[in-house]
């Protein structure tokens, strides 16, 4: 048995994959859900082999739901939206269906996550497939104590490498969120943010003086009074964005 | 032109003075072969030759202010006259207070004082000549890079709005539900086809130029809603209501439409469970006021990329009216409000 979730914010787009789905007798929905957060409570209660997950929905995407799970299942995308190009990134996308899709198309995509399922490791790098948006996102949505938060960037000052995780640093506080450094750089605007050292990613706007710091690096002093690191390949790129 | 080469800031200048040089030496050989002494001859020609130059300038100048139209030739003729009179008697005067002594000089001046004048007159009706039709053609070159540049934001404007009109999403989402809807209820999957049609067809045939009825607007808006209600018809509601004299109203197509499709999709990504959204019409004094209002979260900021269509509308309505006035918006905690005034007075069928 193959345990799915259908993630849709349109009942008759849900309803489609599921009436597709019927011509597979291993598949069995157990839930349809119709924005994010219901997706949330039905992925961790279910613990499904395989989401059908729409991009554009209520509050949160696709996309951002994904940002928040712990263990991600397979993933295969249903959007109207051939805007967002697809980019290499670390998500568990089997295929990408792009609507209205034909009973067969639905087919080859169901099919290619059978093939991968034996072979687990295989199905992350799969696809290219964390999709780029068409711009850059203008919010961060993390997972703050069991309460999802989503924050503007313009409220966010800072962000620190911290193993496995990264520390933003905003104006409500200090928060974490399971990702990489490369994930924050592809997402977030660089005009307003950039990657000044490896280790940090700075709100341009939050800058309140440039000071030499030791051999040929500098320091950034913030708003809040923080200190932020430059180093010699940052340099460069923190006086273009800067226009200096 | 004598303004230009005296900015000195290209080479045309080190031709123009090997050009006046040229042209005071071949005079001055000239009046030289008359009998008259060499020296005398080229300070002569230096002299008059440097209040041309001042006379040339002066022309410019007045012709860069003005130019003539058509039948005023006399006017016309006024400038190179007065111009030419003056170089000449400030020449002469200036050459008969250095050059007192001078009597074969002074005898062939006085013997070729209209010959002189002519020339003098002459040269700067050329000059007024050469003036005029630069200045014509500097005219024309404007008209057109004005005209280009109007053909090119018309043509702009009309691209945004083909795009603002067929929203891809809406456009694909809508055929999705079609392809969904023809395996549960075939039935409602042909009302939806015939729905999409009407309101793609309405669409394509609008444009700015012929303005509707509310009543044309109110079916069309309705026809919008239909649409989205399939997609959304569990969570989404739309009132319509009107206040006042709104039944002799008209409004340009297309102006509402985005704008209700901009709170539907505000107020559905933006917030969990129930939308209501309104759209009111009302007559206020020479306008036809619309008013929409959504619920929207204000902390949601953006997904990416999409910005917000008001911007278009704003441009249309600038288009359209030569105003930046018509729309207002207005956010609170939970609730968006959009107002846009449409002019009842203005020339309906007039366009760029």
């Amino acid at each position: 048995m193959i345990n799915i979730i259908i993630i849709d914010d349109e009942p008759l787009a849900a309803a489609l994959v599921e009436d597709y789905l019927s011509e597979f007798p291993e598949a069995s929905v157990k839930a349809i859900c119709h924005d994010g957060f219901e997706g949330l409570k039905a992925i961790k209660e279910h613990e499904p082999d395989l989401i059908f997950l729409d991009v554009q929905m209520p509050k949160i995407t696709g996309f951002e739901m994904l940002e928040l799970l712990e263990k991600t299942p397979a993933v295969i995308f249903t959007t109207a939206y051939d805007a967002y190009a697809m980019k290499a990134f670390d998500s568990h996308a089997v295929d990408y269906l792009l609507k209205p899709f034909s009973k067969e198309r639905f087919a080859m995509a169901f099919e290619k996550f059978l093939k991968l399922q034996g072979n687990e490791e295989n199905v992350p790098n799969l696809l290219l497939s964390k999709i780029e948006l068409s711009g850059p996102s203008e919010r961060i949505v993390l997972k703050d104590k069991n309460e999802i938060k989503i924050i503007p960037s313009s409220e966010v000052r800072y962000l620190e490498a911290n193993d496995d995780y990264v520390n933003i640093y905003t104006v409500e506080g200090k928060f974490l969120k399971n990702k990489t450094m490369k994930f924050f750089e592809a997402i977030l605007n660089p005009k307003q943010f950039v990657r000044v050292h490896r280790s940090y990613i700075v709100n341009l706007g939050e800058i309140t003086k440039i000071e030499p710091y030791e051999k040929d690096g500098y320091l950034l002093l913030l708003k809040s009074g923080a200190k932020v690191p430059v180093s010699k390949t940052g340099y460069p790129k923190l006086k273009q964005a800067l226009g200096l | 032109m004598i303004s230009q080469v005296f900015k000195f800031s290209n080479s045309l200048w080190y031709k123009a003075i090997l050009i006046i040089l040229l042209w005071i030496v071949g005079v001055a050989y000239l009046i030289h072969s008359f009998g008259v002494s060499l020296s005398v001859a080229l300070f002569d020609v230096s002299i008059h030759t440097a209040f041309l130059t001042l006379g040339f300038f002066l022309l410019e100048n007045i012709f860069r202010f003005y130019s003539p139209q058509g039948r005023s030739v006399f006017i016309f003729m006024i400038f190179p006259i007065s111009v030419s009179l003056m170089v000449f008697f400030s020449g002469m005067f200036s050459m008969e207070f250095f050059t007192k002594n001078e009597d074969d000089y002074l005898r062939l001046m006085s013997n070729a004082f209209f010959v002189k004048l002519f020339i003098i007159f002459l040269l700067c009706l050329c000059y007024t000549v050469i003036l005029l039709f630069q200045s014509k053609l500097e005219t024309q070159l404007q008209h057109k890079e004005r005209e280009e540049q109007i053909q090119k934001l018309a043509k702009e404007a009309e691209l945004y709005q083909l795009r603002q009109q067929l929203q891809p999403h809406f456009l694909f989402n809508s055929l999705n539900s079609i392809s969904s809807l023809l395996h549960r209820s075939p039935e409602q999957a042909q009302e939806m086809v015939i729905q999409l049609s009407e309101f793609l067809r309405k669409t394509i045939r609008k444009n700015d130029q012929k303005w509707i009825s509310l009543e044309e607007e109110l079916a069309f808006l309705h026809l919008f809603v239909g649409i989205e209600k399939v997609r959304f018809g569990h969570r989404l509601h739309v009132d319509f209501d009107q206040k006042g004299e709104v039944g002799v109203c008209k409004l340009p197509p297309l102006l509402v439409q985005p704008l209700l499709e901009n709170a539907i999709k505000h107020g559905l990504y933006g917030l969990l469970g129930e939308v209501n959204i309104r759209v009111s019409f009302s007559s206020e004094e020479a306008y036809l006021v619309v008013r929409i209002v959504n619920p929207y979260d204000p902390q949601a900021g953006q997904a990416g990329g999409e910005g917000f269509g008001l911007e278009v509308i704003r441009r249309r309505l600038f288009l359209l009216f030569g105003r930046h006035d018509l729309l207002a918006t207005q956010a609170d905690a939970k609730l968006f409000k959009v107002q846009i005034k449409i002019p009842q007075n203005y020339d309906q069928y007039y366009h760029h």
